[in-house]
């Protein structure tokens, strides 16, 4: 897998503003839409690669729902949890279409976390 | 699983481009569903891959509809492999001759399948084997009787709607076959 150093230098970047913005944010992996690992902050790292991947089936799955209930594209998919939730957004940079996946811990506003991710997905798709 | 209304789910399982996905597009009859994306794997010469399932759905002529799903092959999607499995009546594993060891492979698929052959049957389907003969047929078979499992084993060229009626065909068979007929 080669992905260009810029992105992968802007999707480190991209994690920490995240992080910084909103607290209670428990990781964000940045992958390829086939489950590929580009980038992320986790505190358990054995985590990662399960989670590129989940991203990976769940938002193709989401693209999928949105297409056959004619919703058009799907931008996101939110997982609520009782222990928090897992956002998982689509990134379509210009050569390469990754996922910016967030797990928040339960004290976290989903509204809140959804806006910075969405800031985060603008920055990259504008590199 | 059987429903009251004679649907079976079958699920067509193996190695990234073992031809999943060509499969069930070549006996269904809607469009069927993929949810393939750009493969990053550089070290598997495939444009896209298939993360999350495939489904398409064929009726045979008794009536009965197979409502069939394809999983994605690498094992780091194995939890879409159990939540797949769940309902499932039989698999088809589909092995790629041309691939390093098509025996490890199988191996891998009758290990991360393990429970819903246990609970039900499944045929494998071995492709590419006109320009890859080795490992013969014999040999899948021979690793079929060391785990344990008693299924068929076949060449098959999955482009080819009629070898893919087939193995559906084998399948069903092995399924009216066992002590508590599942259809």
């Amino acid at each position: 897998m080669t992905i260009d150093p810029a992105i992968k230098a802007l999707s480190e970047s991209t994690i920490a503003e995240l992080m910084a913005q909103v607290r209670g944010i428990r990781a964000v992996v940045i992958s390829t839409e086939d489950g590929f690992e580009v980038a992320a902050r986790v505190e358990n790292t054995a985590q990662v690669t399960r989670l590129a991947a989940i991203a990976s089936s769940l938002t193709a799955l989401g693209a999928v729902a949105g297409e056959e209930s004619q919703l058009g594209i799907c931008d996101n998919v939110i997982i609520g949890a009782e222990n928090g939730c897992l956002i998982m957004l689509q990134v379509r940079c210009p050569g390469i279409e990754l996922i910016l996946s967030v797990v928040t811990g339960k004290d976290v506003i989903v509204g809140q976390a959804l806006y910075f991710a969405k800031q985060g997905v603008k920055a990259l798709e504008q590199a | 699983m059987s429903t009251p209304t004679g649907e079976h789910k079958i699920l067509f399982t193996g190695t990234m481009g073992a031809g999943k996905t060509t499969a069930i597009s070549a006996v269904s009859e809607i469009v069927p569903i993929s949810t393939d994306v750009r493969n990053w794997d550089l070290t598997v010469r495939k444009a896209m891959t298939t993360v999350g399932l495939d489904y398409g759905e064929l009726t045979l002529e008794n009536g009965e509809k197979l409502r069939l799903y394809g999983t994605p092959g690498q094992s780091r999607f194995d939890f879409m492999w159990k939540i797949l499995s769940r309902g499932a009546l039989g698999l088809v594993i589909l092995i790629d001759n041309s691939r390093p060891d098509p025996l490890a492979d199988l191996d891998m698929y009758l290990d991360g399948f393990a429970d819903l052959i246990r609970r039900t049957s499944c045929v494998i389907g071995v492709g590419k084997m006109e320009g890859h003969p080795l490992p013969h047929i014999d040999a899948f078979a021979e690793r079929l009787e060391k785990k344990g499992v008693l299924c068929p084993v076949f060449p098959a060229d999955v482009r080819d709607p009629e070898q893919v009626l087939q193995l559906l065909d084998l399948l069903l068979i092995q399924l009216e076959s066992l002590p508590e007929n599942p259809i």
